[in-house]
């Protein structure tokens, strides 16, 4: 069964939360429609919204107060409230706090998340089944469920993962077309060239790849990646903290977080859902916005494009770590 | 003789207050002196402060008439530049600001006046009475919103319904009494021909208001 809302019931946010939670609660389909400048003068946009799903969730979404209509229902609304409602029917989505009068439960998209508080980000960590933590800092994050990596077993990364990563590596410390370099040190190290002989041979892009065995981030050696993981690089330098958040990235986890990890330019280009960066990190770099959502104290900030313009949400909340 | 001149000043101007027609008169200085003499205008409605009460119940109701938003209303009412911004619709606006608080002063008029009627009396309560439910009626920042929320949404028609006035001169001097009925055709067809969407509303989030009123 499908119907289209009424986006004039959304005026209230509380209302559309809870479209947001019923619709994620029912797993329905829901497509939104957003076109151009509906009213002259008045910056506003065309909005209609089609949800489609269980009879139940129909019933649910009436009795909270939300109109429906088998005809679709096109309304000019400010691109605010569009942008909102775009933001909250992306999914899948996290909860990270409550409303400041204890109403509804605060979700952002498992998108590109910054948040200024570590704890935050074991909220959002504590919700994901496939997450690797990379913790700069020095937590012992054993206590959430997550598997501590103590070496990142090099023989059990799959080679397409371990090319890309060794390219990624590359290009943020060495260059580029060191690349093939760095993968021969990353694969080659420890089985067939002896140590020695290897600083001899490939000196330059492989000093990077030799930090990493030093400071023992990484291993020839094989064994289990956890699904629920954390590296701990914590006293390490940049360049090892760099190399465990590609990995972590490339490796395919569905969630990562990096904690203490500084910023560097080729990071912010492997940024994507769902990265939770901790720390105080540029939230554009070279004119380009890095994350979707910024999470603060009490505050939360959505960057949402509706009809090609970028609109900026804010909303106080009370994040659940606190309750 | 300066003595004669200021009592006689000061009969005319007991005759006007105590005239049925000076509840009228109140609303015009407090509608106008809104626009030009904030002043003043603060000052009567201070002296009939249940017309200001009145004034924000009938505009309450009328929202509640018109299915207007309740902080939509408050920030309206506190900067009618809002609507400029996010303009609820015209017609919203209109029927919560202008129909029905005019049709509350009416129906208040008329009751006060069947119970003055009553009563066989007029006295000072009926006139203090009759005064707040002038004090009431919209004004001026009313008008300006009503206005406010039509001219952003199509400046065309406004300027079109300004020239109604013209139109009906024109009519009067080469129809005589046909020129009533053809100046109301005139209007109808401008708000015919006026783009569909001008009539529609801009949904605005509540945030977007408090954030606004919060602002000003």
């Amino acid at each position: 069964m499908s119907a289209w809302i009424d986006p004039a019931s959304l005026v209230e946010r509380e209302k559309r939360y809870t479209l947001s939670h019923v619709v994620n609660y029912f797993d329905a389909d829901v497509s939104v429609d957003v076109s151009g400048t509906a009213q002259r003068r008045v910056d506003a946009v065309s909005l209609s919204i089609r949800v489609s799903g269980p009879e139940e969730m129909f019933r649910v979404l009436k009795k909270a107060g939300i109109r429906l209509s088998r005809e679709r229902v096109v309304r000019a609304v400010t691109r605010y409230l569009a942008g909102h409602v775009i933001s909250l029917l992306r999914k899948p989505r996290v909860a990270v706090g409550v409303d400041p009068k204890l109403k509804y439960v605060v979700t952002v998209p498992a998108s590109r998340i910054l948040c200024d508080d570590v704890r935050t980000a074991v909220v959002i960590a504590s919700q994901c089944d496939n997450v690797c933590w990379v913790e700069g800092v020095g937590y012992d994050l054993s206590e959430l469920g997550l598997e501590r990596i103590s070496l990142i077993p090099l023989l059990s990364v799959p080679p397409s993962v371990l090319s890309s990563v060794a390219l990624w590596y590359a290009r943020g410390t060495v260059g580029e077309k060191y690349a093939d370099d760095v993968l021969a040190a990353l694969t080659q190290r420890g089985t067939e060239v002896g140590e020695r002989e290897l600083s001899e041979v490939l000196v330059g892009p492989t000093e990077c790849v030799g930090e990493l065995f030093n400071w023992k981030v990484v291993s020839m050696t094989t064994g289990k990646i956890p699904r629920r993981a954390w590296l701990d690089v914590s006293g390490t330098p940049p360049r090892c903290r760099l190399f465990a958040s590609i990995f972590a990235i490339a490796y395919g986890y569905s969630a990562v977080v990096l904690n203490g990890v500084e910023f560097s330019w080729i990071l912010a280009e492997l940024l994507r859902p769902t990265v939770v960066w901790v720390g105080n990190v540029p939230e554009t770099f070279r004119g380009r916005r890095l994350f979707d959502v910024v999470v603060r104290d009490n505050e939360l900030v959505t960057y949402v494009n509706v009809a090609g313009r970028e609109v900026e949400i804010r909303e106080g909340f009370i994040p659940l770590w606190k309750l | 003789m300066i003595d004669v001149v200021f009592l006689l000043f000061l009969l005319l101007l007991i005759s006007i207050v105590k005239s049925p027609i000076f509840p009228i008169i109140l609303w015009l200085i407090v509608a106008t002196s809104d626009y030009f003499w904030r002043g003043l205008s603060k000052f009567l409605r201070l002296v009939f402060v249940p017309g200001e009460a009145l004034y924000v119940l009938f505009r309450v109701l009328g929202a509640k008439v018109a299915k207007l938003n309740i902080v939509v209303l408050r920030a309206v009412m506190r900067n009618p530049t809002i609507v400029t911004r996010l303009p609820p619709s015209a017609r919203k606006v209109l029927v919560a600001f202008i129909a029905v608080p005019t049709a509350c002063c009416v129906a208040a008029w008329w009751i006060l006046g069947a119970l003055s009627v009553l009563a066989q009396q007029y006295g000072l309560l009926f006139w203090y009475l009759n005064c707040c439910v002038a004090v009431a009626l919209p004004r001026a920042s009313d008008v300006k919103c009503v206005w406010y929320s039509m001219v952003v949404k199509d400046p065309l028609t406004c300027a079109f319904l300004l020239w109604a006035p013209i139109v009906f001169m024109l009519n009067l001097v080469a129809f005589g009494a046909l020129s009533v009925p053809l100046t109301l055709a005139y209007i109808a067809i401008i708000l015919k021909c006026s783009p569909s969407d001008s009539r529609g509303e801009v949904i605005a989030a509540e945030e977007e208001y408090v954030a606004l009123l919060e602002g000003e």
